[in-house]
């Protein structure tokens, strides 16, 4: 293919090449190159197929506003999808593929889709594809109608976040924001950033590296404009993607948070197109990115150019291309009476100029052959008979006007308002809260107009034939001048509206040289002004950002934020760890050639026989002290707290203020006006929470101090008829002798030098001691109890053994077998609150009618008919009438009672006892008795065995 | 960990006493010559040993040199018996890392969203915050050292967060 | 977001809790009381758009529960106090 490289200036390395491969074939190019303008210098024209219709699309801007040039970079783990090739620096062995097409770019078969264009107008999803059932097509449209396919390989690439504070942050490096930066760094802390890395060039650019209160963050686009001043960018620090080894590179994008007191938005303005028939053609691009492919590349799109305009801007396009020895052809200007200084100038560069014509139509199957050109009447609303005529060009550049980017500005809160004199929206006001635009941003397009901008919406067609669908106006999504007024017509007045139903502005490139076109045609199809029309809602983010980029560090082993156990031990000892209540605790201790339920019940077993040892060091402990602390914790807790002495325990259980069981524990009473709460593992944060706001915002007078330490302490619990011989042979200066140290009691004591302490409360049923030493003693402690204990046939049990002893006994979990309306009385205490004097929270709920009824779901015990089949937890029981009776909310196979057990609540269960219940079980059904919960050890008399 | 001009560690166990009550009863409480921070944010320095740290209004976190020291200070208030004065051991509680280099700010803004600079965060403030998921307590000791205090069960997840700020640097070095 | 702790200086949303409506009064004696007036203590609730009375606790930070007057409109927080001190004079009243 030919060579498009032009003579003169530019931010290339001529004196170096690159290899690169598009769609299988080797093209060569420079440092400074995007991929576009390295394909352009190769002649390549068409890069993509179109969204829904499968046309040939070229490139046709020169920055991130692309909405045609989507391509697919990179192998393996570093493919990427839906790169815009103009934002994709050139590299060394960069390969690149189209999108959208098969089997090739040139030949793709889902192209004949475009003669069936008008069948598929806006809304076709919606109107056409309801029988039999969208699923029935949804495979078909997923392959043709897209983008890029991902790889399906994790990301080899590591992404950074960081926080930054700043006094100004000015967005933009051109000529606006650069003189803010450098203003305000004078005297403030500044950050300047840009989506390109010139920053004015490298002399200014080396002088700005040197002010000390100002930080350049190049290749950095802003993305979003958040509450007070907090602005996130994404900048891309390794734009090359290529297998290096892990660990040896730094991130590869960074997404920023900066924070700042100011924030200068000058983020320029983005050339608006004109919408005109066939104005989708591959060499139909932007004048304005025409005119950067020329000075900034050294590359010409197109050998013979054609400039199409509404305004001056475009004409400096033509005297680039002109000045650099590229034919202009003509340049087709809407106004009847362009600018008198630029008609002058371009004539006497030779160029022909048509002053009150429009381009109305083009040709090229592949790629723009030629284009049509006719007299308009001054407003643009008809062609005058006669005048059209057919100019060869391959190259069209169009500019319809210039849209700056209030995207950031509008996210800040910032109003705008209809320019006419840019025929765009600018900020309705300067000094918006905290974000200013300046600029271009504002509305202040360089340079001044000699002669003002014609603002036409769309070319009329010539011919007897309506060519409204062959109008683009959003390339991305294939959305046509048809497409809105369909809209239109079917009562899609609302901007919002329209845009869902026609999917205009929807794309990858959200709209940016497509959405004040789309809008101001739903006006014209709705007899209304831009204006009164509106802009669409302005949302983060501004450009499209890897998921991996805001993920940030949150992945792999830090993907979830899990509490560890103090000790190490149970991982480095075949402990299966997994999440429980937020903490990594082990499920169970894998002995080798074991499967989990083998293991779970060996240690199950060994507790009811001999002593188990457990890890419950995440079991909640909040130290509450002080004078009113009994009253404080007679409130909170539905049992009676103030009868409590020195050196005992009381279960407790805790309601919100609607009835509702939120937690239950264990408390003890340490001393005067010292308690020691120890709330479920899950528990502790929210329980800490919950008594600090009682105590802040309602209770303000009572003197009462509360700590969290349940960081600070390991808790090992003993377990097991041979609890207290284990237990004993730690030689600790307390009595453990039953009668000296009951069930429910508490003992505070030394051991080596630290505090130690003792607790005989029991979720296993059986005789048990829960040790607290310093979190940073448990290992020590673990180990030994393992050694002391070998000889009595000591063993380390899970979770999962746990739960089925807990079962086995009928003890409740919190948030287990009770959810968010499950009061005491549901779960059998009644009775018990009856006999307590005082208020606490939640009583008087308990008293409205609802929580009276008789049909509330009691918690019951479930026998199954089938002995061995274990009913899984979220069965439902089935009423009668095919209801809804209840469901299962634990269950086990019980090792000492060798049958199936359950927990479960059931409708009006407390009165149903003896009955059955009707489970079903996908599909099947099964049969259970309703009983007591406590299934093994009913009279509790293991507890002191 | 080092990477360039930083670098990370993992302090020493040192003794911590948590302190709860209105600053005088505190005051009362404490021998002679340990001060308590008043203000906010504060950091109090006593001569000898003892940096005593502002947690929150009716909140303080002591610093001493030994696990015994704050042992033997718990028992010492304890036995005072005073209903508004309550300590705490809290030495096994915490973990305590530092970081120390030219861009130790920065490093904790890789996941932390404070104002770390010199005149918003001076030497000798301390503040709870946190970094990423998890709650902290960062001290400024130096104007290039913060010590970052963690709360044991979430000390790996901390110190594997700190590590991937540190090596996120690696590009601005 | 930023709230203004009156102990911690301004921070990010990120490290408070929000707590609903503030000065929603329990009544004085919850067993006394009618199911009506409990009621409206436990579920009735202002939504407006636009000035709201909120408390939030400072989680991360100092633990504190604070009285914040927010717009939920334009999460502009006007102001921030400790629980129970009332707001300045000086301040447009929500």
């Amino acid at each position: 293919m030919t060579q498009r490289r032009l003579n003169g200036e530019a931010l290339i390395d001529r004196t170096r090449l690159l290899t690169f491969t598009f769609n299988g074939r080797r093209y060569q190019g420079h440092p400074g190159d995007t991929l576009a303008s390295a394909l352009l210098a190769n002649g390549v024209k068409r890069v993509a197929r179109s969204f829904k219709l499968h046309r040939p699309r070229g490139i046709f801007s020169a920055g991130l506003e692309e909405p045609s040039a989507l391509v697919t970079v990179g192998d393996g783990p570093y493919r990427e999808v839906n790169v815009r090739a103009t934002e994709a620096p050139l590299h060394e062995g960069l390969v690149a593929r189209s999108q959208n097409c098969w089997p090739t770019v040139n030949f793709d078969a889902a192209a004949a889709l475009g003669l069936f264009a008008r069948f598929l107008p806006a809304g076709f999803y919606h109107k056409t594809f309801k029988w039999p059932a969208w699923g029935w097509y949804e495979g078909l449209m997923r392959r043709m109608a897209g983008l890029g396919r991902l790889n399906g390989i994790p990301d080899p690439d590591h992404y950074a976040t960081q926080y930054h504070h700043c006094d100004v942050l000015v967005i933009g490096a051109g000529a606006a924001g650069l003189a803010a930066a450098r203003a305000a760094a004078a005297v403030e802390d500044v950050v300047l950033l840009d989506s390109g890395d010139e920053f004015g060039g490298s002399v200014l650019r080396h002088e700005l590296a040197a002010l000390p209160r100002l930080l350049l963050l190049p290749r950095t686009t802003a993305m979003g404009y958040y509450d007070d001043g907090l602005v996130t960018a994404l900048e891309r620090i390794d734009e090359v993607r290529a297998p290096v080894p892990r660990g040896t590179q730094g991130p590869r994008q960074r997404l920023w948070k900066i924070r700042a007191a100011r924030v200068v938005l000058a983020t320029g303005a983005i050339e608006r197109p004109l919408v005109f028939s066939n104005n989708d053609r591959p060499g139909i691009m932007l004048a304005s990115a025409v005119r950067t492919y020329v000075t900034r590349y050294a590359v010409s799109p197109g050998t013979c150019a054609v400039i199409f305009t509404n305004n001056d801007s475009a004409y400096a396009t033509a005297f680039a291309l002109h000045e650099r020895g590229v034919k202009v052809a003509a340049v087709v200007d809407l106004r009847q009476q362009p600018g008198a200084g630029l008609a002058a100038r371009t004539r006497g560069a030779g160029i022909a100029l048509h002053a009150g014509y429009a381009v109305v139509d083009t040709r090229g199957r592949s790629a723009l052959k030629t284009v049509a050109i006719a007299r308009c009447d001054p407003g643009v609303t008809r062609l005058l008979a006669g005048s059209l005529q057919w100019l060869r060009c391959d190259l069209l550049c169009v500019s319809g006007g210039w849209d700056p980017v209030v995207h950031l500005y509008a996210q800040a809160g910032g109003k705008l308002r209809f320019d006419a004199r840019i025929a765009g929206f600018v900020p309705q006001r300067q000094g918006h809260r905290k974000a200013e635009c300046i600029g271009a941003a504002a509305g202040h397009i360089d340079p001044p107009s000699q002669a003002p901008l014609l603002p036409v919406w769309r070319i009329p067609a010539w011919g007897r034939r309506d060519r409204r669908s062959l109008q683009w106006i959003d390339l991305a999504h294939d959305v046509t001048v048809a497409d809105i007024e369909l809209a239109a017509t079917e009562g899609f007045r609302s901007v919002e509206h329209m845009k869902r139903y026609t999917t205009a502005g929807m794309a990858v490139d959200q709209g940016k040289t497509s959405n004040v076109n789309a809008l101001a045609l739903l006006g014209r199809a709705t007899g209304r002004e831009p204006a009164q029309v509106g802009t669409t809602t302005f949302r983060p983010p501004f450009h499209p950002v890897a998921i991996g980029a805001l993920a940030g560090g949150r992945v792999d082993q830090r993907a979830q934020r899990f509490r560890r156990l103090p000790l190490q031990w149970h991982a480095e000892h075949g402990g299966v760890m997994e999440d429980h209540g937020g903490w990594l605790r082990p499920a169970c201790y894998l002995e080798s050639g074991e499967t989990e339920s083998q293991a779970i019940d060996r240690e199950v077993r060994a507790a009811r026989s001999a002593v188990a040892l457990l890890d419950s060091s995440s079991l909640g402990k909040i130290e509450v002290c002080g004078e009113d602390a009994a009253q404080f914790l007679n409130r909170l807790y539905v049992n009676n707290v103030r009868t409590l002495e020195p050196g005992r325990l009381r279960y407790g259980l805790m309601l919100n203020d609607n009835g509702i069981i939120i937690d239950d524990g264990v408390l003890a009473c340490l001393g005067e006006g010292r308690y020691m709460v120890n709330t479920s593992s899950a528990g502790a944060l929210n329980t800490h929470f919950w008594m600090e706001e009682w105590l802040q915002c309602e209770w303000r007078s009572m003197r009462v101090w509360i700590a969290q330490q349940t960081a600070q302490w390991a808790t090992l619990t003993l377990s097991g008829p041979k609890a207290r011989t284990v237990l004993a042979l730690l030689q600790l200066p307390v009595n453990l002798d039953g009668r000296e140290f009951p069930h429910m009691h508490t003992r505070e004591t030394e051991f080596e030098g630290t505090a130690l302490r003792l607790r005989r409360a029991s979720f296993t049923g059986e005789l048990s001691f829960e040790i607290d030493v310093p979190a940073d003693r448990g290992d020590a402690l673990w180990c030994r109890l393992l050694e002391l204990g070998a000889p009595h046939g000591i063993m380390p049990i899970g979770m999962e053994a746990l739960d089925v002893l807990r079962v086995e006994k009928g003890f409740l979990e919190v948030g287990t077998d009770t959810d968010g309306d499950t009061s005491p009385l549901d779960v059998g205490w009644g009775v018990a609150i009856s006999k307590k004097a005082e208020d606490f929270i939640g009583r008087r709920s308990l008293r409205r009618p609802a929580m009276q009824s008789a049909a509330r779901l009691q918690l019951v015990g479930l026998l199954p008919a089938e002995r061995n089949l274990r009913l899984p937890v979220g069965t439902h029981a089935i009423g009668a009438a095919g209801d809804i009776d209840g469901h299962v909310t634990s269950s086990c196979v019980s090792p000492h009672l060798e049958r199936s057990v359950a927990l479960a609540r059931v409708r009006s269960g407390s009165t149903r006892m003896g009955q059955n219940v009707s489970l079903d079980i996908d599909g099947g059904r099964y049969s259970a008795v309703i009983g007591s919960t406590a299934f093994y050890d009913p009279k509790g008399e293991r507890l002191d065995a | 960990m080092l990477s360039g001009s930083m670098a990370l560690e993992r302090c020493e166990p040192r003794g911590k006493l948590l302190l709860l009550g209105d600053a005088p009863a505190v005051v009362k409480a404490l021998p002679e010559g340990i001060g308590i921070p008043l203000q906010p944010r504060g950091v109090a320095r006593s001569r000898g040993s003892g940096t005593c740290l502002w947690l929150s209004p009716t909140q303080r976190l002591l610093l001493l040199a030994t696990e015994s020291d704050a042992r033997l200070a718990v028992a010492r208030i304890r036995a005072l018996r005073s209903p508004d004065v309550w300590a705490f051991d809290a030495g096994a509680r915490y973990v305590d890392f530092a970081v120390a280099g030219r861009d130790c700010a920065a490093v904790l803004n890789g996941g932390c969203s404070l104002d770390l600079r010199e005149p918003a965060f001076p030497v000798d403030t301390c503040a709870r915050t946190r970094f990423d998921q998890v709650p902290v307590l960062l001290v400024r000791s130096s104007p290039e050292r913060f010590e970052i205090l963690v709360e044991r069960p979430l000390a790996h997840y901390l110190w594997l967060g700190l590590c991937r700020a540190v090596n996120d640097r690696r590009d601005e070095t | 977001m930023q709230i203004p702790c009156p102990y911690c200086g301004t921070r990010d949303a990120l490290e408070f809790t929000w707590g609903g409506q503030a000065a929603v009064v329990r009544p004085a004696d919850p067993q006394s009381c009618s199911d009506e007036e409990w009621c409206r203590y436990l579920f009735i609730r202002s939504n407006p758009r636009g000035p709201h009375h909120e408390r939030w606790c400072h989680t991360y930070g100092c633990g504190q529960w604070l009285d914040v007057w927010r717009d939920t409109l334009t999460h502009v927080v006007e102001h921030a106090a400790l629980i129970g001190v009332p707001r300045p004079r000086s301040e447009p009243s929500a």
